[in-house]
Formats: structure tokens, sequence, C-alpha cells
């Protein structure tokens, strides 16, 4: 059983760690217990081993070794997308509250995360758009832990 | 029911006036006439002769009767159109009645002959041979002997002088009716000509907008020539048509079948062709079009040809000439529309003759129609695809400018705020600081966090006027605002720092004005663009306000829009310039003065994405609020108008 008393446990993944220190700083000095890690597959490992309450990851990442090489297209290798669809097929991670940070405006990589998190959970996907204040973020976080 | 036009009427017009016309020539003729039509029987003078009337009226009430007239009419009729004769005398076999026959030829066609100077045998012999005619034709209809003979007393003999005149009358009647059938049938086969034309027009109408039809794949793009060629094919009398596009590659000698008509498409479709060299030089070479006659040629039996015959030999065995219609693409590569005419041709009522009066030109249309629209969909496809990159790289270069400044951003809120914090808990921490220098400290994290913000809406403002091509700006979502007071608020927000520094009171939301919006307005999600255009205009309030003034974002319904404005006091937006200052890099002077480092492209931006929401963003020229210190502050609205929503939110 959940002590209600805990930490809320945040997983931060993003390849540009330097990127996100002070968001995660930030969400430390209001008393959450944030995890940061910069490669996919490690954190993957990691959501399949632990539990988090919220999950926060940048939508362009370097791709998982597991991607297939099928995706043409790059930046959809990259993308936030497949991780998504990695953890939300994961039934235990189905309804982890996960917010993407990002300053990727590219529609196709947009698109995907949005058609696969509908698909999944039937809701829109949460996405902070850069600059993002850390009082944004620290709400949003609030909000979505509760 | 009406009868069907006889070929008589076809060729000549009114039968009524051509009798009218001959009664007039014959009138003082003491000798009836008789006009054989190939199609409808005999016509007689309209004062017909008393006399030869009941003769023929006898002869034609019996049906044999009229069968033997009729088969020795057209005996003499199939002479005169051998002979090419302009008149011949005989005696019938059938009357034994001397006869002069004038055919009327209407453009090399035997439309009918005159019978006339019908006349009794005077030599003695001929009157033998009439009378054992006429006997036998008594026999022979069943009637009493002397029934027939009686009619023929008051006929005039062969011996009468007026019937040269007759014949040079009758000949002259039928050389005008024959002038008038040819001017009649040029005007009917130039209309037909047109109609044809007409209808080949229209096909091209029809596939000019099916094939410049972008938005269609290739796939449609070549289901709509198919089309095409399907409606000329009948109306230039083809039996088949086939779409010949260059190949590419490993296949750049050959030439592949893209579209096909009168053939079974999965036979044809996609089969590779090598056309003769000679041919495609005569191609290139080609102006217009080309049509080759392929009998004696050596192209007769060319690989199409082939492939078809030895394909679908019943319709190989209807294979005519070819045509031949070139099409020139932008890189140098000929296509090719070849047409297969029937081997029996069509009459030239029923199809569209291909010469250079009218066929050459439709043709040429249509051939230069599917190049023109092949090439525009290959020039805009290359446009997607530079664009695509463009837009793929712009994306990287923003991104790669705006996370590192977001971080700068971050770690200059998180300093501000853990030193508040830290303040707070000790307020001794700066109590060796000089006030100077601790405001000072302050002031300089507030302008490390706000330029960086500034940076990054630059990068995007940046990267939105490189990205502007409307054209090829692909597809935006548009989402009922069902919280647009809330989205008005958090851009806000976003603003308070700079507002501070700027000494501004507050940005602030007009709630009660903004939520009869709420769920009325849509706004574009895609890229947060709203949130985008919002805030570059509170931006340009902000740079440009005085201290301690507020910056107001309202809200209103008004007939079919939703209105936001945002509302500023500070310096002056002179009438005139309330449209300039949406132009490009346009910059007020005033505005110039006061915040020398903006780069004049926000409000620009801001109004393109409103535009794109199919609103409009306008600016009214700055009212005077009051003077402090002998300045005078002014008060600017910018004004954005959003179409409302129907009830069901389309």
């Amino acid at each position: 059983m959940t002590d209600p008393t805990a930490r809320k446990r945040i997983l931060m993944v993003d390849d540009q760690l330097d990127y996100i220190e002070p968001y995660a700083e930030a969400l430390e000095d209001e008393d959450f217990d944030v995890t940061l890690l910069s490669q996919v597959d490690t954190a993957l490992d990691l959501l399949r081993s632990e539990t988090f309450d919220v999950i926060i990851l940048d939508m362009l990442m370097p791709p998982s070794e597991h991607v297939h090489e099928d995706f043409e297209d790059l930046d959809l290798r990259k993308s936030g997308g497949w991780v998504l669809s990695q953890i939300r097929e994961d039934e235990r991670l189905r309804d982890v509250p996960i917010i993407f940070i990002t300053a990727v405006r590219d529609t196709r990589v947009r698109e995907w995360v949005e058609e696969t998190e509908r698909a999944y959970t039937g809701r829109d996907p949460m996405i902070l758009t850069k600059p993002v204040t850390l009082t944004q973020l620290i709400k949003m976080v609030r909000r979505v832990s509760e | 029911m009406a009868r069907p036009p006889a070929l008589f009427e076809q060729i000549v017009g009114d039968t009524e006036a051509f009798r009218l016309m001959l009664d007039g020539a014959l009138k003082d003729c003491a000798s009836p006439y008789l006009v054989w039509l190939p199609d409808a029987g005999f016509l007689s003078g309209r004062e017909y002769h008393a006399a030869l009337g009941a003769f023929f009226g006898l002869l034609f009430g019996h049906p044999h009767g009229e069968r033997l007239y009729r088969a020795q009419a057209e005996a003499i009729a199939y002479h005169l159109d051998e002979s090419r004769a302009g008149s011949l005398v005989f005696t019938c076999e059938v009357t034994g009645l001397r006869t002069v026959a004038v055919p009327v030829r209407v453009a090399d066609t035997l439309a009918a002959v005159v019978f006339c100077c019908i006349t009794r045998p005077t030599d003695p012999d001929e009157q033998r041979q009439f009378k054992a005619a006429v006997g036998q034709l008594e026999k022979t209809l069943g009637l009493a002997a002397g029934q027939l003979v009686q009619y023929t007393a008051r006929l005039p003999d062969e011996a009468d002088p007026g019937l040269d005149k007759t014949v040079e009358r009758v000949q002259r009647v039928v050389a005008a009716l024959a002038q008038l059938g040819e001017d009649r049938l040029a005007l009917q086969r130039a209309q037909q000509q047109e109609h044809w034309r007409m209808q080949a027009i229209r096909a091209l109408q029809v596939a000019n907008q099916q094939l410049n039809d972008l938005s269609i794949s290739w796939d449609a793009f070549w289901r709509a020539t198919a089309r095409l060629l399907a409606d000329l094919a009948p109306i230039i009398g083809a039996v088949c048509g086939l779409v010949l596009v260059p190949g590419r590659g490993a296949r750049r000698d050959m030439h592949i079948a893209t579209a096909v008509c009168g053939l079974p498409s999965e036979q044809f479709t996609g089969r590779l062709y090598r056309l003769d060299d000679a041919l495609l030089g005569v191609i290139a070479r080609a102006e217009n079009f080309h049509i080759l006659h392929t009998p004696n040629d050596d192209l007769a039996h060319g690989p199409v040809r082939r492939s078809i015959i030895e394909q679908v030999p019943e319709i190989g065995a209807q294979l005519g000439h070819e045509v031949l219609i070139p099409m020139f693409f932008e890189d140098q590569r000929n296509g090719l529309v070849v047409f297969f005419l029937n081997s029996e041709p069509a009459p030239a009522s029923d199809v569209l003759v291909i010469d250079s009066s009218t066929g050459d030109s439709i043709l040429a249309q249509s051939g230069s129609l599917i190049g023109a629209a092949f090439n525009n969909r290959q020039f805009v496809q290359r446009r997607h695809q530079q664009h695509k990159f463009k837009r793929a790289w712009l994306e990287t270069v923003t991104h790669q400018f705006v996370a590192p400044l977001s971080a700068v951003q971050g770690h200059a809120e998180l300093l501000t705020n853990r030193l508040a914090r830290w303040e707070n808990k000790n307020p001794k921490l700066f109590a060796n600081w000089p006030e100077r220098h601790i405001e000072q400290f302050w002031n300089s994290l507030t302008a490390i966090e706000r330029t960086a913000q500034y940076a990054s809406r630059l990068a995007y403002n940046f990267s939105r006027v490189v990205y502007q091509d409307k054209e090829l700006g692909g597809e935006v979502e548009l989402s009922v605002a069902a919280d647009l007071t809330g989205e008005l608020i958090q851009i806000a927000r976003d603003f308070q720092g700079s507002a501070r520094e700027h000494r501004i009171l507050k940005v602030e939301v007009d709630t009660a004005s903004v939520s009869p919006l709420n769920g009325k307005v849509a706004i574009i999600t895609t890229d947060d663009l709203f949130r985008q255009a919002i805030g570059n205009l509170v931006d340009n309030a902000v740079k440009y306000s005085f201290e301690n003034t507020a910056i107001i974002l309202r809200g209103r319904l008004e007939k079919d829009w939703g209105v936001i404005e945002v509302v500023n006091e500070g310096i002056r937006l002179a009438p005139g310039e309330e449209t300039r200052i949406f132009e490009y890099e346009y910059r007020t002077p005033e505005a110039r003065a006061t915040y020398a480092p903006d780069t004049g492209i926000g409000l620009s931006v801001a109004r393109d994405i409103i535009v794109q929401h199919g609103g409009t963003l306008t600016a009214r020229p700055s009212v005077p609020v009051r003077k402090v210190d002998d300045r005078q502050s002014w008060l600017t609205t910018f004004t954005i108008r959003l179409p409302l929503l129907d009830s069901d939110g389309s």
C-alpha cells in the first residue's frame, strides 16, 4: 500500500541533462523525489522495476537500441512517440501521468505522440513547450500527481 | 411517330421544295416527270400528267408493278452513277416508254434520278416494242387488254421539239439543287465537327480540373488521364489509347504505359516498351503532334502495336492508323500519347476528323494538358520535399536555440526562488551587501530570465517568419478553446517577470469579459501558435508601456466574432501607422526611440497566425489618457477577431 505521506517520485528523461537540471532541482525544492536519466533504454528498464508517480520526457531523444531501423524518418525514430508507446504498452504503466517538455514543434513528431497517447489512454498528451517556467512545471506536476 | 429523315432529305433538305422547283421548270412541258429517291420511292410532279398519272397509278397500285419499275429505275441509277453521265435516254423495259434520266449528284453521291420527257415512241419498231411491253405489263398486273395503252394516248411523242429544252431546264434545276445540297452538306459537316470538337473540349476541361487537382495521388492522376483517353477515343474514332512516360534509372531507355483505354488495364498498365529511336527523334522534333500512317510504314509493327495484337488479338485486328501526340516534360524527357484509330474509318459525321482544322489542335491540347499537369505535380512535389527539408532543418535549429535558452531561464528562475527562500529563512543573508548591489543582483537575475525568454520567443518568431509559406504550410489543428480564460491567464503569467522589470503594475486578464468566449472560439494548438500570437502582442505591450501602468487582456462577443483585446498605456501609435506596424520589420519612429533592440517581426507573425485562424488582427490609433511629468501617455488597443463556432462546435 502506498504511503500517502511519502515523497512523490518523478522520473525525468532527457538526453541533455544540463537543460533539465533546473527543473529537476526546482521539483526537488518542492519536495519531490526526482530521478534524472539521459538514456531511453535505462529509463524503460527502471520503469519496469520501480514505481514512479510522474514521468517527464523530452520529445526528441537519441533512439533506443530496440527501435526498429524501418523508421525511415530519423526524427520519428528519435521521437518520444516510440518511448511513449513502450511505456503505455505495459499495463502497469498505462495510467502513470507523462508530461512532455519540448522545444520541438514538428507536427509529425507531435502527432505521433498525440495519436499514441489517445490510442492507449483516450486522453490528449500533456505537452509543455519551451520556454517553460518552473512555476508552470511545478503546478502541472502537483496537479497530476495528486 | 416521326419518320426518320430520308437520305435525300439529309443531303438536299426539303423534298417538297425540290418538287416545286421541278414543277416550275417543267410547267410548260407536255411530259410528266418522276423522281426516283433511293430511300423513299418515287416523287411525281404536283401537276401530274392526267394520262401518265392513271398509267403509273395502275402500275404502282400493284405491289409487283412498283417492284418491277423500281428495279428498272435502280438499274438506270446504277448505270448513271458508274458512267458519270449527265443524262441518259432509254426505253423503259417495264413500260416501253421513252424516258430521259437526269442524275442528281450531291458531293459525288447520287441522291436521286429525275425521269422526264416520258414519251410515246414513234418509230414503228419501237412502237411494237412498246405495245409488247404494255401487253406483258397488263398481263403481269392482271389488267384487261388495252387498259394501260389508253392512258398513253395524250403523251407527247419523242419528236416533240420542246423535249430538249425540258432536259436543259431539269439539268439546271438539278445543278442548282446539287449546289444547295453541297452547301448544306458542308454546313452539316461543319456542325458535326463542331459538335465533336465541343465534346472533346468538354472532356479536356473536365480532365484539366482533375489532372491539376494537386491533392490527388499519382494513382488517381493516372486514372484521370485514362478517363481522358477513354473520353477522347470515341470522339476521334480510336479503338484504344495509351500514355507512355519515359522511365527513370535502369528503365531510362524504356517507356512505361501509365494510363490506358480500350485495353485491359491490368495487362497494359505498367508495361515497358522500347521505342524506336527514329520514332523518338520524330517526336522530339515535332512542334505539336504527329500522325503516323502505319500502312507501309517502318513503324507499323512497333512494340505497342505488337503487344496489343499478341495480348488481345480481337482488338489488335481492329487497329488502324496510329496517332502519336508528344508530351514534353520539363526535364527534356518526352512522353507520348498513342491512339490507334479503327482500321475501318468511321463516317466523317460520326467522329472528329483529325486534320489541321480542328483535330490537330484538340489532340495537341490533350498532350500538353497531360504533360503540363505532370510537370506541375512534379514541381509542387519537389517544392514540398524542399519545404519538408527546410522545415526539418529549421525545427532542429530552433530546438537547438530554445532548449539551452530554456535551461538558462530555468536556472535564473531557480536561483531567484532559492535566494528568496534562503533570504526568507535567514534575513541576514545579504546583510553585508550594499542595498544598491542587492538591487543590481536581483535585477540581473530577472534580466537573465527575461532575456532567455525573449530570445526563445525570437527564435520561434524567426522560424515562423522563415516558415510562413502558407501554400505549403501544411495542416494545422484547430481545437475548441474550452478554457480561453485559463489560456490567456497562462500567457499573462509568462510575462509577469518582464513586466516587473519594466515596472509595469500588472498583466491582467479581465476574466469576467473573457469567460463568455470559452467554448465559443477555436484556436490552433499546432505548434502552440495561438499562444505565440497572443504572446507577441503582450510582449509588444510590455516593451512600449509606461511604468506604473497595467496591461489588460479582455474579451467580448460581437455578432459572429469572438473578440480579444490587448490594451496598454504607453507610447503613441499615430494615425496611419495602425496598419504599417503589421508590415514585416516595420517599427514606428517612437518605438525605435523607446526600445532599440526589437526586430519588428512579432506583430507581423501575430497577424499571420490570427489570419490562419480565420480571424483578423487590427490596431486602433492611440487615444490620449493622461499626462505624467509632462509626458503624455496613450491608450493603444490591439483587437483580435476570431470566428464564433456554431452551437455544434463546427
